[in-house]
């Protein structure tokens, strides 16, 4: 979808933000007017209605509703005097004041009926006028001082019934409800509750089916016995008995079969609600994308201005679903990406003349799900790198002859902190900032940044984030008897190793991994628990990017994905450890952070 | 607490006898157990540590539920933390209250993991092991007896002892208990560098 105003991209959500911000406000007005008339703390009290009237004034400007614009401009004015001691605010005044806010509380549902609406924004406005001259009220208006009973606030427009008339009911795509952060995450924690007691069922049966087993080869048993005694000379008692015997094992067995039946039915649907209202939940965390790109056609376009540069911003997947703190968490890493793209990507006019390329430089945001991954990426049809100047700008960067260095490595170095092609510092880039802290975002929401450079023709920047960060994919490991999580985005392989593969180097344990040595070091010792020493040492090797290191753990146990709580802030900062989650069984996990791990392995020296 | 002893002595009655006999011991026993409710201003759920029995306000008491499985935390500073256990869906961070009230430092000494009190302050969850729970206790604050000498080198952890009955209980201060959580670990966990 091209960058076109920002009313056609929002429509109908714009209009339920206009009611929801008018319902605060308006909120905030009335408490103030009581406490004018109250005569307590009247300064607050004017500052606060002041604002408020600013505040509605600025969002019936944007969903173009004109006659709150005015009254809220008109309030407005009425209250600038009164702060500077102009004029002063009586009952009647406050009477009128209060009027207007009934007026602006009402004005949230689009009124059908234009011609009465215009006859009382005019009346409303003259009164408001006589309050700012000072003038008191006139015999008629001093009979009906009341301003009635403050209305409730709008109603919701998707449940009013359309109104005939000039206006048609815009169709409100999103209905918004306040549900406190605290409330979902209660919820979150009910629902993997309900999730692991549902898992329970399943055990259950399984023990129930062995059961079963265990009584058909009793009847199998009896009947063998049975087919024995058919053929010796026993009373007829003890034949009767044994007949008696196997049909009420057959009774047993039909009744527990039954029973086993219904409780795997029972099971599929225990698992399957809890399970939906699991998914449920967590899709209630989500937000479209929307919420934050409809800010940057603008930013753009100011952007592009300053620096003298002819930019187009093409978007697209603005309804893809986000979880709403990784969109708040990337929020400011897409914003250094584009301002990157148009100062450094982009070219001049003149520049791009001579290249032979349209005057207007082309910058792509796109966002979509792809393999059950968040994908953003920003591209521009710009210079791209200079792969030369880069190999230049790198050398002192990378351990190696730059010469040697692939295109990869010396794209990672873009990414160092305080690295940058950029002579000087402007006020938009050249600190080498931007990308580190992109690098870093992507990084703490356990996902990747990927960078492809076409020099001459321009750069791609991909971001590859979980759909949610309340989520993680991990191998399970014990230790001790006690469950940790290794993020999989982070762990490379596991590996079995024997003595024989550990060697020293420099004082600590390393291996063989692929052509490097790599560190090693037993989780026991670094969370400081008591040491084993098995014969073979299960490691898993943790860094997708180099630096590695192996983590060595008692036993791997499976791989999950896990709810992600966040640790208790009274038991401050635990090193190695990212936070928390439960198992389907309920048992509580540690997540490991596997980049602090690594340092820790680095460190540790052998014993 | 409430005189539980049996209404009669074995005497076999009959017809109002009867009546006015339980009528009249029932009459008695309700006085003497309004005038003891009448002065008191506060409750306490009494529970056992080892052999010493403690208290804690009735009020801060959430839920008592069977000990979960507590999942230690490495390298945390402080020792009187014993990890987080499952709570409704929840991570519950738990403490060792022996180890808080420093409860004579033998290490062979094990967790009391007969109940889980899961206290309740100011919006903040805390777990705490325990053994027997005793059950709930009315009294008035003016009648504790201040804490003994050593006891209460412990820092205003305990508010006094609750004399009732022939059983002496502690009675500990949440405050103070949620409090000490905040404070800066005194020992380090001692990470290998």
């Amino acid at each position: 979808m091209r960058s076109g105003s920002m009313d056609e991209a929002g429509g109908g959500s714009l209009q339920e933000m206009f009611r929801l911000e008018l319902e605060s406000q308006c909120a905030l007005m009335n408490e103030s007017l009581l406490a004018l008339e109250n005569k307590t703390q009247p300064q607050q009290a004017l500052q606060n209605l002041m604002r408020a009237a600013h505040s509605i004034k600025g969002v019936a400007r944007i969903v173009k509703n004109r006659s709150a614009e005015r009254i809220a401009h008109a309030m407005e004015d009425c209250l600038v005097l009164a702060q500077h001691g102009a004029i002063s605010l009586g009952t009647w005044d406050l009477a009128v004041l209060q009027k207007a806010a009934n007026f602006l509380t009402r004005s949230g549902v689009p009124d059908g009926a234009s011609g009465t609406l215009a006859t009382e924004v005019t009346r409303l406005l003259a009164v408001l006028e006589k309050v700012s001259q000072g003038e008191g009220p006139d015999a008629a208006e001093v009979e009906n001082p009341s301003p009635g009973p403050i209305p409730p606030p709008a109603p919701d427009p998707a449940a009013a019934a359309p109104l005939a008339g000039q206006l048609a009911v815009v169709p409100i795509r999103d209905k918004f409800l306040r549900v406190t952060a605290e409330s979902l995450n209660r919820l979150m924690g009910y629902a993997g509750d309900s999730l692991a007691e549902s898992r329970w069922l399943q055990t259950f049966l399984d023990s129930m089916l062995k059961t079963a087993k265990q009584q058909t080869e009793a009847e199998y048993l009896l009947e063998s016995v049975q087919a024995l005694i058919a053929r010796t000379e026993v009373p007829e008692n003890v034949r009767a008995g044994m007949a008696d015997l196997a049909r009420q094992l057959a009774g047993a067995n039909k009744i527990l079969q039954n029973g086993i039946t219904e409780l795997q039915a029972h099971e599929r649907r225990a698992s399957q609600v809890s399970h939906r209202l699991y998914m449920e939940v967590l899709r209630a965390r989500m937000r479209p994308f929307s919420d934050i790109s409809n800010a940057f056609p603008r930013m753009i376009r100011d952007l592009a201005l300053s620096l003298g540069k002819e930019v187009r911003l093409e978007m697209s997947g603005e309804n893809t679903q986000v979880d709403r703190e990784v969109l708040a968490a990337i929020e400011t890493a897409l914003v250094h990406l584009l301002r990157n793209a148009i100062d450094h990507g982009c070219e001049t006019p003149e520049e791009r003349r001579r290249a032979g390329k349209p005057e207007e430089c082309c910058v792509r945001l796109n966002a979509k799900h792809k393999a059950g991954m968040l994908e953003v990426s920003v591209s521009d049809d710009g210079a791209g790198v200079d792969p030369t100047l880069l190999r230049k700008a790198a050398a002192p960067h990378l351990k190696q002859a730059a010469a040697r260095a692939t295109d990869a490595e010396l794209l990672d170095v873009l990414l160092l902190p305080g690295f940058t092609l950029k002579r000087k510092v402007t006020e938009i880039s050249g600190r080498g900032v931007g990308l580190d802290l992109v690098h870093n975002v992507a990084r703490r929401l356990r996902g990747s940044l990927r960078l492809e450079n076409d020099p001459g023709r321009g750069m791609r920047f991909t971001l590859q984030l979980p759909l949610t960060i309340s989520v993680v994919h991990a191998l399970t490991v014990t230790v001790c008897d006690e469950l940790y999580a290794i993020p999989l985005l982070q762990a490379e392989r596991v590996t079995d190793l024997l003595p024989e593969h550990i060697v020293s180097i420099q004082g600590k344990r390393h291996f063989r991994a692929g052509k490097d040595h790599v560190p090693l070091a037993a989780a026991r010792e670094i969370f400081n628990y008591p040491a084993h020493d098995p014969q073979t040492l299960t490691v898993v090797v943790l860094g997708e990017r180099k630096p590695r290191a192996g983590l060595a753990v008692d036993a791997l146990t499976g791989e999950r994905e896990l709810v992600v709580h966040p640790l208790d802030p009274r038991l401050g900062k635990i090193p190695g450890i990212s936070g928390a989650a439960l198992m389907d069984d309920g048992s509580p996990i540690l997540i490991i952070d596997p980049e602090e791990m690594i340092q820790a392995i680095v460190r540790t020296r052998s014993s | 607490m409430a005189d539980l002893s049996p209404l009669s002595d074995g005497t076999t009655w009959s017809g109002a006898d009867a009546l006015n006999h339980f009528a009249g011991e029932f009459n008695s026993r309700l006085a003497k157990y309004k005038e003891h409710y009448a002065e008191t201003d506060s409750s306490a759920l009494l529970f056992r540590l080892g052999r010493e029995i403690f208290a804690l306000p009735t009020a801060a008491v959430r839920e008592v539920v069977p000990p979960p499985k507590i999942h230690s935390v490495p390298n945390v500073g402080k020792r009187s933390i014993l990890g987080l256990a499952n709570y409704q869906g929840e991570l519950l961070l738990c403490v060792s209250l022996p180890r808080l009230i420093k409860l004579r430092e033998e290490r062979d000494t094990p967790e009391p993991s007969h109940r889980l009190l899961v206290l309740s302050w100011h919006g903040s969850l805390l777990g705490c092991p325990v053994g027997q729970v005793l059950g709930v206790q009315r009294f008035c604050k003016r009648n504790l007896n201040p804490p003994p000498e050593g006891l209460d080198a412990l820092g205003g952890l305990v508010l006094g002892i609750l004399d009732g009955e022939g059983q002496v209980a502690a009675v500990l201060s949440v405050d103070t208990l949620f409090a000490s959580l905040h404070e800066p670990a005194t020992q380090t966990g001692g990470q290998t560098t």
